[in-house]
């Protein structure tokens, strides 16, 4: 689309050009004609004018030309502008100088009207391009950071201009009053407009000095054509054509264009000796921006230090710098210098360590006044005479210092001072930030740990449990929003024995997922060797007190179900007592017995305290295992579910299937907690025990 | 949160717990009793009849001291306990490894052998 505007504007310069030098020709042929119709005395037969139509057509067209030119070079800089005006400026005077010179050369033909007349319109013609051509450029200069009173007024002058452009036609009497009216209100608007420097500001050193020459140039060949104008000697004319300077539109082109360039020119002169401020102000903003940037560049902390050494050392013009980056005990870490190498650096370490007054201002008890700037103006090191510090601090601790040397006394003023402690500021924002920034992922990366162990111990747990002929399994867990050691397995020792066990790991948290792998381990393995429960429970206490730490224990439940002979063996090592329903009774009966937890005594004596007990089963009853993240949930006033609501609910739900019995179970204990998140990890098992549905045939 | 002070009777130094030992508290229970074995008393008792809940981490404390009053030949016994916090011993076994009394009066006599 863009590309279609400029190939499009290409063509309307070319027309403008075109059109414009066919203008020029058309009056310079009416200018003849005219000549020829008063030599012959015959007239001439067109309007008187013509030529001054033509002149009109011509200034529209060149100025148009110029426009759609400037147009296209939207990016040209400043230089670049007033470059145009001074190469455009050269070509016509240089056109104009050699007309000059062939008809003082040959002043036999040039006297002739006809040729002197040509020789007019050519000068004219020049006059006008490098005059349109200074003012398009003139307009986008004033136009620079526009306002909009300012394209306002600029719109009312272009208008004042066109105006006065049409009245060319009418030969208003010069400088009349009506004249005098419209040519002093285009020079007031010059004026007016001429004070729109702003883009003198934004040139630096070399620039403003390109800028005072061109302008210079530009402004000379403006006087000349001035000049010229006002030399022409009309009385070798064949007919007097249009006096440009008796036209107000050419002489308010003139005004503005001689005031603007002057204005120009003066202004860029007195701004010179500025310049230097200006820059460095410039450079100053742009430092801080880079630090401000710092933060979302995700730099190191090192890398915003360098950054900090090098914007300090350009903001109060120090001659050497260094930076002491220091760790929580306030041990220098790492040093950054600037124009001073390791060594110059720890001598001059050794000599502020020696200053009595800066060991005053260091033993600060007020953090807070030991915050702000410490300056020695005096100061003998090396080639320096005076030095700056700056003690860093980043979240209310010392984490640096900034030391700025000058190799003059006196160095440093509160400007310089408050600048570079807007620096400083802002760089220990940003090393705050990174520092936040990299808390925060070592938080995301210790979450993500913990979730991965969580979900490693999930899969430790069995979704589904072994079961024989005569029993009905579910199961339930649920872990705690920290890690914990529940722990449930099975194992099918044979075609009618299989073992059944819950457990509970001391202590929470990743150790506590560790034990429980261990406690997996030893299960699956010791299951195996087809052991009795007192053995099992003698051997995995001896195998643990190997692996736990000497405050870990695990509290575990051992159960044989021998669906051949109908019974359970158990043995207890301190884990919460199983609940176990008669259906002939309609009663929930506890499985004590002796029992002491897994790792508590770590010698042979703990076979002493395993006691195994053997009970018969029948169809219909029930077995509950359980954690005590179950029987001692609890509810916000601290009450605990209990083992008597457990009972209760097993006998409540008797009827219902093995599953359906479990999920009462957790959803009352979930009311009862009130849908609190439990703070320990909560783990059931349900063995209903069935008709057996393989009915081994009767033996005949 | 649990707090634990101490005193002595009749040359038993005597620790009063009060409140609740979780995972965290158990951390200022192990110091409390590690700093109890540096005084060099043959008896400590400690008094758990303000202990609203001990969980396993706190039970995990008691069981790692076992040892180490052996062998320093240190009298070691707790008592006061309500009915919930002994019920917790008694299910893991630990009641019969540490000697637990119902009342002070109780384990003084056991100390002084009456």
């Amino acid at each position: 689309m863009e590309k279609r505007v400029l190939k499009f504007d290409k063509y309307i310069a070319r027309i403008c050009l075109i059109l414009s030098i066919l203008s020029w020709l058309a009056m310079m042929a009416s200018h003849q004609i005219v000549i020829f119709g008063l030599r012959s005395s015959t007239p001439s037969g067109i309007p008187p004018y013509t030529p001054d139509l033509f002149l009109i057509g011509y200034t529209l067209l060149v100025y148009g030309f110029f426009r759609t030119k400037l147009l296209k070079a939207e990016t040209l800089n400043v230089i670049e502008l007033l470059w145009r005006v001074f190469v455009t400026g050269l070509i016509t005077t240089i056109i104009s100088l050699l007309l000059e010179l062939a008809a003082s050369f040959w002043e036999g033909i040039a006297s002739n009207p006809f040729i002197a007349m040509v020789i007019y319109d050519l000068n004219t013609g020049l006059i006008l391009c490098f005059l349109l051509s200074t003012f398009a450029v003139l307009k986008k200069l004033v136009l620079y950071q526009k306002s909009k009173n300012l394209l306002r007024t600029w719109r009312f002058f272009e208008g004042t201009l066109l105006f006065a452009l049409g009245l060319v036609l009418f030969n208003l009497e010069p400088f009349g009053a009506s004249f005098n009216l419209l040519l002093g209100l285009l020079v007031v608007l010059s004026l007016v407009l001429a004070g729109n420097l702003k883009w003198v500001a934004y040139l630096d050193f070399k620039e403003k000095w390109r800028s005072i020459l061109l302008l210079l140039l530009s402004l000379v060949y403006q006087l000349y054509f001035v000049g010229y104008l006002i030399g022409i000697p009309f009385e070798h004319l064949g007919t007097r054509p249009t006096d440009l300077l008796s036209q107000s539109i050419f002489i308010g082109l003139f005004a503005f264009c001689l005031s603007y360039s002057l204005f120009a020119l003066l202004v860029i002169l007195f701004n010179l000796p500025t310049t230097s401020v200006f820059e460095k102000k410039f450079e100053e903003a742009m430092n801080f921006s880079k630090l401000s940037q710092s933060k979302h560049a995700g730099r190191s902390e090192e890398e915003i230090m360098d950054l900090l050494l090098h914007s300090a050392v350009s903001a109060v013009l120090a001659n050497a710098a260094w930076i002491d980056m220091h760790n929580e005990e306030g041990d220098i870490v790492r040093s950054i210098g600037h124009e001073l190498s390791e060594k110059e650096i720890e001598e001059a370490r050794k000599q502020l360590a020696a200053n009595p007054v800066l060991r005053e201002w260091t033993t600060l008890k007020d953090i807070k006044k030991q915050k702000t700037s410490f300056t020695l103006q005096a100061f003998d090191f090396g080639p320096y005479r005076s030095l700056l510090l700056f003690p860093l601090f980043v979240q209310e601790r010392r984490y640096g210092t900034l030391c700025l040397l000058k190799d003059v006394s006196e160095g440093f003023n509160t400007n310089m001072i408050d600048i570079a402690r807007t620096f400083i500021n802002q760089a220990c924002v940003s090393v705050e930030n990174h520092l936040l920034l990299e808390e925060t992922l070592d938080n995301e990366r210790y979450k993500e740990e913990i979730k991965i162990a969580k979900r490693v111990q999930e899969e430790l747990l069995p979704k589904k449990l072994d079961k024989n002929s005569d029993t009905s399994i579910a199961c339930y867990t649920k872990a705690s929003a920290q890690i914990g050691g529940d722990f449930y397995d099975s194992f099918s020792l044979d075609e009618h024995r299989m073992v059944l066990t819950i457990g509970d790991v001391s202590g929470k948290g990743v150790s506590a997922a560790f034990h429980m792998a261990e406690m997996k381990g030893v299960f699956q393995s010791l299951s195996q060797l087809n052991l009795t429960p007192e053995k099992f429970l003698v051997h995995a206490n001896q195998a643990l007190s190997r692996c736990l730490d000497d405050r870990s224990f695990i509290t575990l439940s051992y159960f044989l179900i021998d669906s051949r002979k109908k019974t359970i063996q158990f043995a207890r090592a301190g884990h919460c007592p199983a609940l176990f329903y008669e259906s002939s009774k309609k009663s929930v009966l506890e499985l004590h017995g002796k029992g002491m937890g897994l790792g508590l005594v770590r010698d042979e004596s703990y076979s002493k305290h395993v006691e195994v007990t053997e009970l018969a089963y029948k169809p219909g009853d029930m077995l509950f295992l359980y954690t005590d993240g179950i029987s001692e949930a609890r509810n916000p006033a601290k009450e605990e579910f209990g083992v008597e609501s457990i009972k209760s609910n097993m006998i409540n739900h008797v009827s219902e299937k093995t599953e359906i019995i479990l999920s009462r179970i957790i959803e009352s204990a979930r009311g009862f907690c009130e849908n609190q998140l439990p703070d320990d990890d909560c783990t059931a098992v349900l063995v209903k025990f069935q008709e057996n549905r393989l009915q081994e045939k009767p033996v005949s | 949160m649990v707090d634990i002070t101490d005193y002595t009777e009749d040359e038993i130094l005597i620790l009063e717990v009060k409140g609740e030992i979780d995972a965290s508290s158990s951390l200022s229970l192990d110091q409390a009793i590690a700093d109890a074995l540096k005084k060099n008393y043959r008896n400590v008792l400690v008094d758990l009849s303000k202990l609203d809940y001990i969980s396993s981490a706190g039970l995990g404390v008691f069981m790692s001291y076992i040892q180490e009053f052996k062998q320093k030949q240190i009298y070691f016994a707790l008592f006061g306990l309500s009915e919930k916090v002994s019920n917790v011993f008694q299910i893991l076994g630990l009641d019969q490894l540490i000697p637990v009394f119902p009342t002070l009066e109780q384990a003084k006599n056991q100390v002084h052998g009456v």
